[in-house]
Parts: C-alpha cells; structure tokens; sequence
C-alpha cells in the first residue's frame, strides 16, 4: 500500500467537505479524493472555467438506448457540483420523509424531520443561509441570514399563493442585493454564490487534512465486509492504492453508484431509483403590467399551495417560485428574427409581453423508479474505467397531473389579476442526482449511512435519498453530511 | 444592431460587454453568424432551424442576463432611469 488514511473521503462537494468540517474539528485525519485540481481560489465561480479538460475530469456517462440523455449537470472540479449551484437550500417538508406512511407511494426514509433537525440548522449556519421562520417547518427560527426584501413578484404573488415565505438561499450578502445592478458598474449579475469552495478555504489549513486532486476513486477493495483500500487511478494514468479506516463516499448520485458498481458490489436498489426534480417554467399572462425589479437577484419567495396533502397519492407535489427577472426576452427575440421579424417593431412587441408576463417556475416530485437506474457501460473512458450508462425514461403521468392542477391552480388564484397561462416549457434539468444509494431496508445503506454489511463503508449525499420532494436536496445533502460527520467522528473516538 | 431596434448607445454598450467577455474574435465569429442569418437576401435560403442556430449564440452574447433583458425590455438602463442617457 503506497498510503492509508484514517477517512477517505470521495467527492469535494458540499457533502464530502462538510463531513470533513465535522470530522477535522474532532481531531480526525481526512484524506479528500477529487477528480478535478484544488483550487480554493473564488475568481470565477463558474464549472466551466473550472474545470480543467483532464483525463480524470472526463465525463463518461452515457443515455440509454432510445434516450436523448437527460442532461444531467455535474463537474469535476474541486468544490463538486456547487460550482453549479444556485444557492436554493430550503428544507424538505416533514411529510416528504413520510410518503409511503401518509400517502401510499414512495418509501418512507428511515429518519424524521426531527432527527434532521438539528443538522439543519447547523447546515443552514455553514452555507449562510438566509430564510425567515415558516410554520411548515418546525424549529425554522434561527436562519443565520435574514431574508432579502420580497421581490415584486413576491409581493404580487405571495398574498394569492399562500402558503407563501421567504426562499432559503445560501448567500453571502445579509440583505438586499442591488437589482438589476448598473450595467456599466462592473457588477455581477448574481451576487455572489456561497459554494463548498467556502467551507474548503475553511478547512484548507486544517493540519488533519490532505487533498488528493486530479485523482479518480476507480473502485473499492473489500474483504470480509469491511473496505480495505481504494483504487485510485491520477491523471497521469498511474495506479495506487490507498487503504483507509473508514470511507466515504460523497460524489453525487451517479458516481457513488457507479464507483459501488465498478467494485462489484451488487443488490436489488444499487444504481436503481434514480431521480431528478422536474422544473417546468410557466410563463403567465397578466391584463396589467407588473414590476418586475426591485429585487433580490436570486429567487426570493415560494409557495407552498400545491406542495403537501392527501391527494400526494394521486399527483405530484410541487412548490412554486416566482422568477425575479421576469421573462428573458431573448428567445421570443430569436424566433421573431428567424421568422423575419426585426427592429423597433419587434423590439415593442417583446418590451409589451415582458410587462404584462409573470414568469414562475415549478418544481414536482416524481416517485421513485425502478427503470430509472445507473448501470455499468462495456465501453471504458481515456484512463480505462468503465463508463457508465444512465436510463431515464420520461416523467410518469403521476408529474403530469400535479403540473396540471398547478396550472389550473395557477390560473384560479391569479384570477384576480386575469392570469393565464400562456406557455410552460422545461426548466433547468439534471442538476439532482439522487436515489442511487438510498437509505433504509432494502435499500444500499442504513439511516447512519453506513452500507449494509459493510461496516467501514458510508455514501453521503443525495444518493443516500429514498425519496426525492419537491423540495431543492442541498440542505438535506448538507444536513446529512454534517451527520454523518459528527457520527464517524464519535465513532472513531 | 437595427435588427434587435437597438439606440447607437445601447449597442454600444451591449456589444462592448459581449466582446469582453467572450473575447473580440469569438464576438466575431458570432457576430458574422447572426448577420448571414438575418440579412433579408440570405435568410430564405437558410432553414429556420439553422437560422436560429446562428442567430442564438450572438443574442445570449448581447443578453446574458437580468441587467440587459431590463435595458431591451424596458428601454432603461438599470440604475439610470429613463435610459442611457438618463
């Protein structure tokens, strides 16, 4: 063995960087495997300047057959898919941990909301999350970050969707961001983003802590249920093994599958259950102009009116967000110029449907299935690790009809301001990868994360979800994270 | 810029941005793109589906986010009430 650690931990996210913070603080030695180079520098957040083309940060994914892929996004970078990140981190609701108990569908998670608690709120204080109490969610008193100033949107829209609140976002700035900020001012439009980059240039002088970068985990050694080592595989191509006392994974849901896959491990629910929010953008017609500014430059409110109730047995659970800035006019403006349109002319006609379009977006929970599942490809990426193939069919009619009854909803509530909806169209798709690993019996690990018949084994993140909400993952991924740090770290001492 | 019924000001603006931040040649490249799509003797030539291949990258250049969709949308510069020149 060329190495041992005391915790090997895979993936730099928020997840694998929050049960470091966890597992550091008590005194314990962390080994952090990443794919990309560590970089803790912020000078630009975005994945794409990021991420560097190395043979360890190929994408080797792959659609099923007859599929046209769905789209997933992740990175390979250090700071993980929160490069990608929006900063949206509320909570799931109560219920959602309850779905097959209260609803018939799903599984129930082998934890609750109160378990979770605690873990909460400490995962709210890491990421700088801003919020304001909501009744829905018990003990929700003490976000770290006020809310910003309800966008217009949100004063608009709020009093008629109830129940309404603030969003949770992570962000850095307490209050009010500028908005839109002066285009000739140097400013971003989106203040800036809280990503795990924070929480690693926190932990980046931690004596404990040694970053193994440009490195892929290329499968797990196993003896009589235990993990004796990690394959790694650098950059360069050149192999090594790394023997640790316990490991964990933490990269997202498709890579933790993959990574148990490549090692052999097997199981009915290993890969299967894949899910991903469906975000569906509905642009709504109103008779006055509205204001769409003054606002936070995130998305500063959500509702809560289809999101919970007995009727989860029969259609999607969704939650409602307002979009701050309103209708983007620049793909009407491309059709119009493709279809001959151009000009002033053009110009008035899109400057009229911003002022008088609302523009929100929902996002809907499917159930878990079976036949959406994360295999192993016989094809194999530039350092020789299979690739992996991805299935996921499109959404069940079970997505179909919540988005209808938020559409009709939509339009009854807003009725007031003669509301319609005038177009619906995909949203930002393949940003959660979750379910792969799920938690519970029958599934890949138990309610403290550990895999079943595995005892030094862990697998974090969404992965670990049995179900999925309609609720944004991040600060249930973190709030798990920091559990299962404090638990290994108990453990270990 | 008469396409997108854009002030002198206004393009200047939006195309400076747009260079800067995808480089000059890049903007070009975009820029050159957009022009064969939309000019009135090519367009009917080209398919709809490529027209709006090329004429996107360019519009997603000029526009990229919140702050300039409210100067096209509104007339106004954010910040400068009553345009550019407010």
């Amino acid at each position: 063995m060329a190495e041992s650690a005391d915790v090997a931990i895979v993936g730099s996210g928020i997840s694998g960087l929050l049960a470091a913070r966890e597992l550091l603080a008590a005194g314990r030695e962390v080994t952090l495997i990443e794919r990309g180079p560590a970089r803790y520098g912020a000078d630009s957040l975005s994945l794409d300047s990021r991420e560097e083309p190395l043979p360890s940060t190929e994408h080797n994914t792959l659609p099923g057959a007859g599929e046209g892929g769905h789209g997933w996004q992740y990175g390979y970078a250090f700071g993980g898919s929160s490069l990608l990140w929006a900063g949206v981190a509320p909570r799931l609701l109560p219920s959602d941990f309850e779905t097959h108990s209260r609803f018939g569908i799903g599984r129930d998670w082998p934890i609750s909301y109160e378990t979770l608690l605690p873990y909460y709120q400490e995962a709210e204080r890491a990421l700088s999350v801003s919020g304001s109490p909501h009744p829905l969610f018990p003990g929700s008193d003490a976000y770290p970050v006020p809310p910003v100033e309800p966008s217009a949107a949100d004063r608009l829209l709020g009093p008629l969707l109830e129940p309404f609140g603030a969003l949770a976002v992570a962000r850095r700035l307490a209050g009010p961001g500028g908005y839109p900020p002066p285009l000739d001012g140097g400013v971003d439009d989106v203040e800036e983003s809280v990503t795990a980059l924070d929480v690693a240039r926190e932990l980046a002088s931690s004596p404990g802590l040694t970053v193994r970068d440009r490195t892929v985990a290329s499968r797990l050694r196993t003896e009589s249920g235990r993990v004796t080592a990690i394959d790694l595989v650098g950059a360069d191509g050149g192999h090594e093994a790394l023997s640790a006392n316990r490991v964990v994974l933490a990269a997202h849901g498709i890579e933790n599958a993959a990574i148990l896959l490549r090692s052999g491990f097997g199981g009915d629910s290993l890969g299967r259950w894949l899910g991903d929010h469906t975000h569906v953008v509905i642009d709504l017609e109103v008779e006055a102009p509205v204001e769409h500014w003054l606002a936070s430059s995130r998305d500063s409110g959500i509702s809560y009116a289809w999101a919970d109730g007995d009727w989860r047995s029969e259609r999607a659970s969704a939650v409602v967000v307002p979009f701050n800035p309103g209708l983007l006019a620049r793909d009407d403006l491309a059709e119009g110029l493709a279809d001959g349109e151009g000009g002033s002319r053009l110009r008035e006609r899109l400057s009229e449907r911003f002022a008088k379009t609302l523009v929100v977006y929902a996002s809907l929970e499917d159930v878990p299935r079976e036949d959406r599942f994360v295999e192993l490809s016989a094809d194999r990426d530039s350092l020789g690790i299979a690739k992996t193939r991805v299935h996921y069919p499109a959404d069940s009619d079970y997505v179909a009809r919540g988005l209808d009854r938020v559409c009709q909803g939509l339009e009854e509530r807003l009725a007031p301001l003669g509301a319609r909806v005038a177009r619906r169209r995909a949203g930002n798709l393949g940003g959660h990868m979750l379910g792969t690993c799920h938690m519970g019996a029958g599934g890949v690990v138990d309610e403290n994360l550990r895999a079943h018949g595995y005892d030094n084994l862990f697998v974090a993140g969404g992965s670990a979800f049995p179900t999925h909400s309609a609720l944004h993952p991040t600060a249930t991924i973190a709030a798990l994270a920091i559990r299962l740090g404090r638990h290994l770290a108990a453990e270990s001492s | 810029m008469r396409a997108l019924g854009l002030t002198q000001a206004e393009a200047e603006l939006l195309t400076s941005r747009a260079a800067r931040r995808l480089g000059r040649r890049r903007y070009r490249v975009r820029a050159l793109a957009f022009t064969v799509a939309t000019a009135a003797p090519l367009r009917p030539l080209i398919p709809r589906r490529l027209r709006l291949k090329a004429i996107r990258p360019l519009l997603h250049a000029l526009l990229p986010g919140p702050s300039e969709n409210v100067l096209y949308a509104t007339r106004q510069a954010p910040g400068k009430p009553g345009g550019l020149d407010g």
